[in-house]
């Protein structure tokens, strides 16, 4: 993990960022702009033989997604990153330079069901596939890796569930086997949860989450900590190997540590389009500043409000694993020491009724498909985000048709309390 | 040793005009080209230094087999290394003899060559050594462009000249 010189509070305000040169404007300019003027006919040149980087397009890059890269990359404590047009865009840009039609990847059966709908069916039109497992199970992990799997996917903090992770754990198995572990930090954030510190090779995030933290704009990022070697054992072509649209041009041995996130832009990029609009970067951006102020007060609401339905008569199981009486309480300590998020389940005795009950009534608590907005949100995830889910997939995932995702905002925590008790009884 | 703040080498970058390098590529796919291209693009004289290609001709400068091969008198600013660690030593030896005289100041080693003896030799005889790094990342992170890809460049500024 790279270190800064400079705190995190300090780097969600400034890093990425610098007064416009031509201006002064302090705060980042929206650069809605599609194409690039050349200086000359060689620069151009330079420029398309990635001999010298710069904005060609805005599908490659733009001025105010740089920003908002560089800001994410310095916050996870990565080399680079690449943003993407949403959370779903950016899993498919972290495996695009990693997969070969016949490979595949092992992924946690706690992940977000869209995840697992887009890890089940939709990857298999790439020709590549995943294996689920829970991955307390270490020794699992183990047994399911074969000469073609090229990444061990998991969430820091689950979703729904809150479950956090054993990241260090995980990152040793991925280690001794040379596979890059790919982790989604979306729910924990670099505030509360640096993925690189434990081991991890690359994160993903739905920026659209906590990042932008308002509800307003869709956005994904992959963030590379630079450190993985590609070129070892030969098992990412895509990145070792001679690449025919460059000439022959071999990324890692040209780019080194840098050569993900370039083969993101000039070929990922390039050829898929999943771009994020440089509005969005703007919204996302504002948001971002702010990051750290948010997340504090998401946790501490958070663990009012279950620590008060976990004493309720009504509720059956709260899965925060911020709770006092988890059984995760060491690992939160110990990964996870700024706190366990602000996501969670809770299983009511009343089962698919009491849930529906329980939806129709609250008056601050919103029936939305997101989280990680400053309003506190509820769902019914069997019949709405883990729909497409088998029944048994949706038993591995902790979602019973009693059971309810809760993400919690930013409002008065008593508040929330009394939506909550007014709803239930 | 070995590494400088990001003000030393700005000022490195900013007093640079001729850079002799040692074991430069005539494959325009290699890692060395690039950083020797990519430094003739901003005005620089590159003189490459490749006994393979001795007597052919790299962005209009013929290719010496060796460094003592520079004319004599030219000043060189900086010396670029990419060759193995275990060759450091002698190359110290004839920057120091050949060119530090003339006002040569920087001794730089792409990623992966090392060799801290043959480096404290050099400082003493008042060259910035630089290891372990290389100078086309340096300059483009240190000048902005890697702000273009998304790269951390460890930059933090309210300033508006960066």
């Amino acid at each position: 993990m790279l270190k800064s010189d400079y705190k995190f509070d300090t780097l969600q305000v400034h890093a990425g960022a610098r007064p416009d040169p031509s201006t002064g404007a302090r705060q980042i300019p929206i650069y809605q702009n599609t194409a690039y003027v050349f200086k000359s006919i060689l620069h151009a040149e330079a420029l398309f033989d990635l001999k010298e980087l710069g904005h060609i397009y805005s599908r490659l890059s733009n001025p105010t997604v740089s920003v908002l890269q560089e800001r994410l990359a310095t916050l996870e404590g990565g080399i680079g990153a690449i943003c993407s047009s949403s959370g779903h865009s950016a899993q498919i840009l972290a495996l695009f330079p990693l997969m070969q039609p016949g490979d595949n990847l092992i992924a946690s059966t706690r992940l977000y069901g869209g995840t697992v709908q887009q890890f089940t069916n939709t990857i298999k039109k790439f020709g590549w596939s995943a294996n689920f497992v829970d991955v307390d199970d270490t020794d699992q992990i183990s047994k399911l890796i074969n000469s073609k799997t090229k990444a061990i996917f998991c969430e820091s903090i689950s979703n729904p569930g809150g479950h956090v992770t054993d990241l260090p754990k995980i990152s040793k198995v991925a280690k001794k086997l040379s596979i890059p572990l790919i982790v989604d930090n979306t729910a924990a954030t670099p505030y509360l949860c640096n993925p690189f510190k434990f081991g991890a090779d690359l994160i993903v995030h739905s920026t659209t989450k906590y990042i932008s933290g308002n509800g307003t704009s869709l956005g994904g990022a992959v963030i590379d900590s630079g450190s993985f070697n590609w070129t070892k054992n030969n098992k990412f072509p895509s990145l070792s190997e001679p690449e025919p649209g460059y000439h022959g041009l071999k990324f890692h041995d040209t780019f080194g540590p840098y050569a993900f996130i370039i083969y993101s832009i000039a070929v990922s990029l390039r050829d898929l389009g999943m771009t994020m609009a440089p509005q969005n970067a703007f919204h996302t951006l504002l948001g971002l500043e702010t990051l750290s102020l948010r997340m504090k007060k998401h946790v501490s609401n958070a663990k009012r409000v279950a620590e008060w339905l976990n004493k309720h008569p009504e509720v059956e199981e709260v899965t925060y694993a911020g709770l006092k009486s988890s059984k995760y309480a060491n690992r939160v300590k110990k990964i996870y020491p700024k706190g366990a998020g602000a996501l969670f389940t809770v299983a009511l005795k009343g089962g698919y009724e009491a849930c529906i009950k329980l939806i129709n009534n609250v008056n601050l608590f919103s029936h939305v498909s997101n989280l990680g907005d400053t309003r506190s949100l509820i769902i019914h995830p069997a019949s709405t985000v883990h729909r497409q889910l088998t029944p048994e997939q949706q038993v591995k995932a902790g979602l019973a048709p009693n059971v309810l995702r809760l993400s919690i905002g930013i409002e008065d925590p008593i508040d929330l309390i009394k939506d909550l008790k007014q709803a239930l009884e | 040793m070995g590494t400088k703040s990001d003000t030393e080498l700005k000022q490195i970058f900013k007093n640079l005009n001729t850079i002799a390098m040692i074991g430069v590529s005539a494959s325009p796919l290699r890692a060395s080209f690039f950083v020797a291209r990519y430094f003739v693009l901003r005005g620089m004289k590159v003189i490459p230094i490749n006994p393979n290609y001795q007597g052919k001709k790299l962005w209009g400068e013929p290719v010496l087999g060796k460094l003592s091969d520079i004319t004599a008198g030219t000043r060189v600013d900086m010396v670029d290394i990419f060759r193995p660690s275990k060759e450091v030593p002698q190359i110290v030896n004839d920057v120091i003899d050949n060119l530090v005289p003339l006002g040569c100041r920087t001794l730089w080693m792409q990623i992966g060559i090392k060799h801290k003896k043959a480096s404290l030799i050099a400082e003493h005889h008042g060259l910035n050594v630089i290891m372990d790094k290389c100078p086309k990342i340096e300059y483009q992170r240190l000048f902005g462009e890697l702000r273009v890809a998304g790269f951390n460049t460890g930059i933090i500024s309210s300033k508006i000249d960066l």
